[in-house]
């Protein structure tokens, strides 16, 4: 049984659909990422999980029972807010209990819940402190306390990474991650940092315009992705316009870019088909051109190189105008990735590792 | 000194020189005739005594002073249970319609509230417009008595003061994050509890400065009683013009307004200390 299913939920703002006839399982325990641009909807689902809106149509489920029109403060669900909402009339200790306190929670009880969620998110001893005396990252760990502290069916986390600095983010996704596998909670989180939701999830959903493109493992999502836009929104890709020449058993022959080169056909595309080539930096190798680009390699210059420590990205203009993005990684039989702006080059990359789809 | 620190310096010498001439010397010769005798002839003579506020706590000045208290206290009740949901309102109605409610506030507030009792007293009166309209619709049949009475004076007292209280309400309701009330909810709080907990403690530097501002001159508005409560009413403002006007006893109205300074000076006492204890945890 799903810890929260939503069943043809939709919900619209002011007459503008929001979110549109979505069906969402969430299994227990796992943690579960919402990723899309902003305004696709991710944080809508999750303000309807915590009752902080109600669906226009459909139903929700938490644990088998429905909660569609279950107010917020008895569903046994706890959000982290993007901005923390802490209370700055309280200090830190306050702001933990408050949930423990409308609960009727024994004091004694409180005192020693508090204590331990604190150490949890590594800030024992704090309890005193006032709010605005914490830094953004205490803050944030104060608002994760503050939620865990329940002991909720489900934690929610509204993008709560956004407003820290790169160090700290890092740092908390790693911690986030330790919480998740010590509280054993589900854990649902909306963000529009695909990094994020690669490092994270034990499953990603990607949402576009009120709706799921697709729903997977991070591996999945970045290696197979379903449609263009996922392709597109979860790490970089060279996308590339072809046709189908010709198909024999699992592999076709496809025309693109002036040459002819032999794929993978894993969606029984047809003869005479357009198909989209969708090809990750990391996918595709260059190498230095030697008289003449081999059969199936595409020629072009290099226009730009950026050196990053662990890869050398290459911006390659290829021969018909179009611009891919190559990452390189150095390795040790392999030393030399560094090229000169300008110098001829050859683009290609093994045969199964690109994505095909649909031109739509 | 360069032309900058010379603006300043003329700026904050002509303001320090208004309030020493038309605010402290006047206040000071109050002070200082509250402490003299009473002389029919030239108001007030030397001997320094300290009779005045000794008669200040007789039993028949204190009644009128407790009364007086009474009626700034229950003004002050009724104009913050009449204000919070309003400025709660006023601060969650959409942006454009805001403006309009906000001037119904502001535009009573800059008429002269002597005027405005004055239009109180054409409503009020028994052959006024309340009374007017209600025989005409057959609801009474001979007028109802509205002016002189408590009733009135509370009416004039509230609706002459009430956008004192409105607008420290509203200033505060309106910085008020809502995201705060919606994690109260989500930690389990009902409407009930949300206010209790979040709403209300957030609002609170609003509730005092509000109470602050209607008590204090709820206590001097002497025109109000005089017209709607027909004199029979007697507020400090009341018993300290008395004082001057007709009992010609100057060094005792000296000694009402003093403590009536003594008690305004002590309710600011309490909002600093408390608005900056309240400060040092809300500031971010």
């Amino acid at each position: 049984m799903p810890v929260v299913r939503l069943q043809n939920v939709s919900k619209s703002f002011n007459n503008q659909p929001v979110i549109s006839d979505l069906n969402l399982d969430v299994h227990k325990g796992e943690f579960l990422t919402l990723l899309g641009p902003s305004g696709c909807g991710k944080t809508t689902v999750l303000r309807l999980i915590a009752g902080l809106e109600t669906c226009d149509s459909g139903a929700l489920f938490i644990n088998g029972r429905d909660q569609t029109r279950m107010p917020a403060c008895d569903r046994d669900v706890n959000t982290v807010f993007q901005s923390y909402a802490l209370f700055p009339h309280m200090t830190v200790f306050d702001n933990i209990a408050f949930g423990l306190k409308l609960k009727k929670t024994p004091a004694r009880q409180i005192r020693e819940r508090v204590k331990e969620t604190l150490a949890l998110v590594k800030l024992a001893g704090l309890e005193t402190r006032s709010i605005h005396g914490l830094s953004g990252g205490q803050q944030q760990r104060v608002a994760i306390a503050r939620a865990i502290v329940n002991q909720p069916l489900i934690l929610l986390l509204d993008e709560p990474l956004s407003a820290l600095d790169y160090k700290l983010r890092k740092q908390m996704r790693l911690d986030l991650r330790q919480l998740h596998r010590k509280l054993g909670i589900t854990f649902i989180f909306v963000t529009h940092d695909q990094e994020e939701a690669l490092t994270l999830s034990d499953r990603v959903v990607v949402m576009n315009h009120g709706t799921i493109q697709q729903t997977g493992a991070p591996k999945d999502i970045y290696e197979t992705p379903v449609n263009l836009f996922v392709a597109d929104f979860v790490g970089e890709s060279n996308i590339f316009d072809a046709r189908v020449a010709r198909t024999s058993g699992s592999d076709m022959e496809i025309h693109f870019q002036g040459i002819v080169k032999i794929v993978q056909n894993r969606r029984n595309f047809k003869t005479g088909q357009a198909v989209k080539v969708l090809l990750r930096p990391e996918d595709m190798t260059v190498t230095r051109i030697q008289a003449q680009c081999a059969a199936g390699s595409l020629p072009g210059r290099v226009t730009e190189m950026i050196y990053k420590g662990t890869t050398v990205d290459l911006i390659i203009r290829l021969d018909s105008g179009q611009e891919v993005f190559v990452t390189e990684f150095f390795n040790e039989d392999e030393q030399d990735i560094m090229y000169d702006v300008n110098e001829p080059v050859c683009v290609s990359w093994i045969k199964g590792w690109e994505v095909t789809l649909a031109d739509e | 000194m360069n032309e900058r620190q010379g603006f300043k310096f003329i700026a904050v010498f002509l303001n320090m020189a208004w309030f020493a001439v038309f605010v402290l010397v006047p206040g000071l010769m109050v002070v200082g005739i509250s402490f003299m005798t009473r002389d029919t002839g030239t108001f007030f003579s030397p001997p320094l005594t300290l009779t005045q506020y000794r008669e200040l706590l007789d039993p028949v000045y204190a009644k009128v002073l407790g009364a007086s208290l009474i009626y700034s206290l229950n003004t002050t009740l009724l104009c913050l249970c009449i204000s919070y949901p309003f400025a709660w309102i006023l601060s969650r109605v959409s942006k454009h319609r805001r403006p309009l409610l906000l001037m119904m506030v502001i535009i009573p507030f800059w008429t002269s509230s002597l005027i405005r009792t004055y239009a109180l007293v054409i409503l009020m009166k028994a052959n006024g417009i309340i009374n007017t309209l209600l025989s005409a619709a057959g609801i009474i049949s001979e007028p109802v008595t509205l002016l002189y009475t408590d009733f009135a004076v509370y009416v004039g007292l509230v609706y002459s003061l009430l956008p004192f209280m409105i607008l420290p309400l509203y200033a505060v309701m309106e910085k008020m994050d809502l995201r705060l009330l919606e994690a109260a909810r989500d930690l389990g709080a009902n409407t009930c509890q949300v206010f209790v907990h979040v709403v209300l403690p957030l609002s609170l530097p609003g509730v005092l400065a509000g109470c602050i501002m209607v008590f204090l001159p709820a206590m001097g508005l002497f025109y109000v009683p005089d017209l709607l409560g027909g004199a029979k009413t007697m507020l400090m403002g009341n018993f300290i013009k008395n004082q001057f006007l007709t009992a010609m006893n100057w060094p005792f109205g000296s000694a009402a307004s003093v403590f009536l300074l003594l008690l305004m000076g002590l309710m600011i006492i309490i909002y600093f200390t408390f608005s900056r204890r309240f400060n040092r945890h809300q500031a971010l």
